[in-house]
C-alpha cells in the first residue's frame, strides 16, 4: 500500500476509528514516515485549536436569549421557586443536619455616656467580651404595648422590597431557628458612637474607651428607650405584642428570620460588664441591653451588622441542638390543621353563600368577619407555614418531608399575599438549606 | 488524541455548568410544571445549542430561530423525557431535526444564489451580528474558517467537533456511509488545516 493510502487514514486514525487491523497498519506505517507524523502532529494541534477556540464567550446576549426564550414560551416574569430536593442518603442528611448552625447575633445597646463608663470600668476588670451565647437563657421582653409604636403587616413589606418574618414563638422566645451562620456577641452603640464600632470585627474589644475618638464627646442620644431606639434602626420593628423583627431580606433573597429577647444580662456573664437586670426595659431605661438573634446566611448576618451599626467583638461558629423537636412542630401542625380546614370549609361556604345571595339587596349579604378573627386565621397559617417548615427541615420521613413541601408550595403559589410571600420564603430557605 | 479522552472533555464540559443529579432535579422540577426550572435548563445549554446550530448554518438569525424553536419544542415535550438519559442530546436532537427542515424549506425557496447571498453561503465569512458571541481575533478567525467550509464538510465537522458525535452517529444523521464521515471529516480538516495554520 502506497503513501497515499495511509494519509488519507490519518483522520480517521486520530479519531482511532479505524477497525483493529488499519489502526495496526497505520501505526506501522506512522513508525516509519516523517510526514505522516508531522500531519498527526498538525491534527493533534487542530484538536487543541478548537479546544480554546470553539467555546462561545460569556455576554449578556445569552440572558437576553433566554429571557426571550421564556417570553415566547408565556413563562411569568416572576419565576416559581424551585426546590432542590434534599438528598435522602441517611449519612449525608445527618452531617448536614449538623453543619446547620445558629447565627445569633447578640448586642448591647449602650444607652448614656455614663453608661459606656461605667462598662467601661467593668470592661478593664475583664476586658474580653466573648461569652458564649446562651439563647433560651434570655426571656421575653414583654414592653408595655403603649410604649411600642405597632406597624401594620402592609408596612412591612412595601413593594416586594422586603420580606417579614413574624413566625416568632410567643411562648418560648429566645429561641434560635437553624440556619447557617455564627453565633457572635457584638456591640452596638447608640447612633453617633458607633462610627469605631462599626469597622470592628472579629477581635475582642479591649477598651470602650479605645473605639471612641480622642477627645470627641459622644453624640446626644437620639433615643431613652430601647424601643426608640429599636424604632429608629433600619429593618428592625415590633409589632403589637412587642416581638421584635429584623428585615433584611430584598426581593429574592432570604430574610432574616430573627427572635428577639430582652434583659437577663446579668445570667450572661458579659465578661464581668455586669450589665443590672434589664428584664423590664420601660423600667430601667438606663441600662438597656438586647439580645437579639439573627438567622440567615453569612451575607444576611453581614448586611445586618452595617445596616444596624452593629460592632462584632466576638465571633464564633457554633452548632446547635437549640431548635425545638420535629414532635413539637408535629404538635403545632396537627393542632393547625382542622381548624385551617374548618376555616377554608367556612370560607368556601361563605363564598357559595355570598354568590348565591348575590342579586339580594347589600344589607341583607352576609356581613364580612370581624378583623380580630382574620388576624388569627392569620397568625394561625402563618404558624402553620412555620411547622412545615420546620417539618420539611428535621424530618427524615420522606413522605412527611413531601406533605410539608405540597404545603407550602401550595401557598407559594397562591395570589401575592404576604402569606405566598412567607412559604416563598421558607421554600427558598429550604433549597438555600440543601445547596 | 483518542475518543475516550473525547468523551471526557465533552462530560467535562457538561459538568462544569451543572451535575447530573441537579440536571435531573431541574427536568423533575419543569415535568412539574416549575418554568423556572425550565428556565434554568435554556440557561444552561443554550450556548452549546447555539454553538452547535450555527456551525450547521452560518446564519445568526437563522440560528437563534432554531434555538429558541427546539427550547420551545422541548418544552413541550419535557414531560415524555426519559430521566435515565441526559438533557442535551435529546435537545440537540430537536434542534438538529428543525435545522435540516428549515434547510430544506429554505432550499425550495431560494435558489442556490440567492442561499448564498442569505448566509447559508459556506464561502463567506462574514460573522456578522456573531462576532458579539466571540473572544478575539483568533477566535473570529476560527469562525470564518468553519464557516467557509462547504457545507457538506462543515456538518461533518461540526457533528464530530462541537458535538463529539461518533462516525457512527455521524453517518446514521446523515443518512451517509461512514466510509463519507471519513473523508468529509479528512477534508474538513486539511480545509481548516491550511486557513488556519498561522494560529497552530
Amino acid at each position: 500500500m502506497d503513501h497515499g493510502y495511509f494519509q488519507d487514514r490519518l483522520s480517521a486514525y486520530h479519531d482511532r476509528s479505524l477497525t483493529p487491523e488499519e489502526m495496526r497498519m497505520v501505526e506501522e506505517h506512522v513508525a516509519a514516515c516523517a510526514e505522516c507524523r508531522k500531519q498527526l502532529e498538525m491534527l493533534a494541534k487542530l484538536d487543541r485549536l478548537i479546544d480554546e477556540k470553539a467555546d462561545l464567550t460569556e455576554s449578556d446576549y445569552w440572558e437576553t436569549a433566554a429571557q426571550k426564550t421564556e417570553q415566547r414560551l408565556g413563562f411569568k416574569k416572576e419565576s416559581k421557586i424551585t426546590i432542590i430536593r434534599r438528598s435522602w442518603t441517611g449519612l449525608g442528611w445527618k452531617l448536614a443536619a449538623a453543619a446547620a448552625s445558629v447565627a445569633a447575633l447578640t448586642f448591647i445597646a449602650l444607652h448614656e455616656g455614663d453608661i459606656l463608663d461605667s462598662a467601661d470600668q467593668r470592661m478593664q476588670d475583664s476586658p474580653t467580651v466573648s461569652a458564649p451565647v446562651v439563647p433560651d437563657m434570655a426571656v421575653t421582653h414583654r414592653a408595655d404595648s403603649s410604649d411600642r409604636r405597632v406597624h401594620e403587616q402592609d408596612a412591612l413589606m412595601p413593594e416586594d422590597k422586603e420580606v417579614r418574618t413574624d413566625f416568632a414563638e410567643p411562648e418560648k422566645p429566645g429561641r434560635v431557628v437553624a440556619g447557617k451562620g455564627v453565633v457572635k456577641e457584638a456591640l452596638v452603640s447608640k447612633k453617633g458612637i458607633a462610627a469605631e464600632d462599626k469597622r470592628e470585627k472579629v477581635e475582642p474589644s479591649p477598651s470602650l474607651d479605645a473605639e471612641r475618638e480622642p477627645g470627641s464627646e459622644p453624640a446626644p442620644a437620639p433615643v431613652e428607650t430601647v424601643d426608640e431606639l429599636l424604632e429608629q434602626v433600619e429593618g428592625v420593628v415590633t409589632n403589637a405584642s412587642g416581638e421584635i423583627f429584623v428585615r433584611g431580606g430584598r426581593a429574592g433573597e432570604v430574610a432574616d428570620i430573627v427572635d428577639s429577647s430582652h434583659g437577663r444580662m446579668e445570667g450572661q456573664s458579659r465578661a464581668g460588664a455586669a450589665i443590672p437586670s434589664a428584664t423590664d426595659a420601660t423600667e430601667e431605661k438606663r441600662d438597656i441591653g438586647k439580645t437579639i438573634t439573627v438567622t440567615g446566611s453569612r451575607d444576611i448576618i453581614e448586611r445586618f451588622k452595617v445596616s444596624n451599626q452593629v460592632a462584632v467583638t466576638h465571633e464564633s461558629l457554633e452548632t446547635t441542638d437549640d431548635t425545638r423537636s420535629l414532635d413539637h412542630w408535629r404538635m403545632v401542625r396537627d393542632s393547625l390543621q382542622p381548624q385551617i380546614r374548618t376555616q377554608l370549609r367556612k370560607k368556601q361556604h361563605a363564598v357559595e353563600k355570598s354568590t348565591r345571595y348575590a342579586d339580594r339587596p347589600p344589607g341583607i349579604s352576609p356581613s364580612p368577619p370581624p378583623p380580630d378573627s382574620a388576624s388569627d386565621r392569620q397568625t394561625q397559617l402563618q404558624r402553620y407555614l412555620e411547622a412545615c417548615y420546620q417539618i420539611a427541615l428535621q424530618t427524615e420521613d420522606e413522605s412527611e418531608y413531601d406533605d410539608a413541601v405540597a404545603v407550602l408550595t401550595k401557598y407559594a403559589e397562591r395570589e401575592d399575599t404576604s402569606l405566598q410571600k412567607l412559604a416563598r420564603r421558607y421554600l427558598k430557605l429550604l433549597e438555600d438549606f440543601h445547596k | 488524541m483518542d475518543e475516550t479522552s473525547r468523551e471526557e472533555r465533552a462530560a467535562l464540559a457538561v459538568n462544569k455548568s451543572v451535575d447530573g443529579a441537579t440536571e435531573r432535579k431541574l427536568i423533575e422540577a419543569a415535568q412539574d410544571g416549575d418554568q423556572h426550572a425550565f428556565g434554568q435548563l435554556i440557561r444552561l445549554n443554550q450556548k452549546r445549542l447555539f454553538r452547535f446550530v450555527y456551525g450547521l448554518f452560518g446564519s445568526f438569525d437563522a440560528t437563534e430561530d432554531i434555538v429558541q424553536e427546539a427550547f420551545v419544542k422541548a418544552y413541550s415535550a419535557i414531560d415524555r423525557f426519559d430521566l435515565q438519559f441526559t438533557f442535551y442530546p435529546w435537545l440537540a436532537t430537536i434542534a438538529r431535526n428543525l435545522a435540516f427542515n428549515y434547510r430544506e424549506r429554505e432550499q425550495r425557496k431560494e435558489s442556490l444564489d440567492q442561499l448564498q447571498e442569505s448566509g447559508f453561503d459556506p464561502q463567506t465569512a462574514q460573522l456578522g451580528p456573531f462576532e458579539q458571541l466571540l473572544n478575539d481575533e483568533a477566535q473570529k478567525r476560527f469562525y470564518q474558517a468553519v464557516k467557509a467550509l462547504p457545507i457538506k464538510y462543515r456538518e461533518v465537522f461540526v457533528l464530530r467537533h462541537f458535538e463529539d458525535q461518533s462516525y457512527t452517529e455521524i453517518a446514521s444523521i446523515l443518512k451517509i456511509p461512514p466510509g463519507t464521515v471519513d473523508s468529509r471529516l479528512y477534508r474538513a480538516r486539511q480545509l481548516l488545516l491550511e486557513s488556519l495554520k498561522d494560529l497552530l
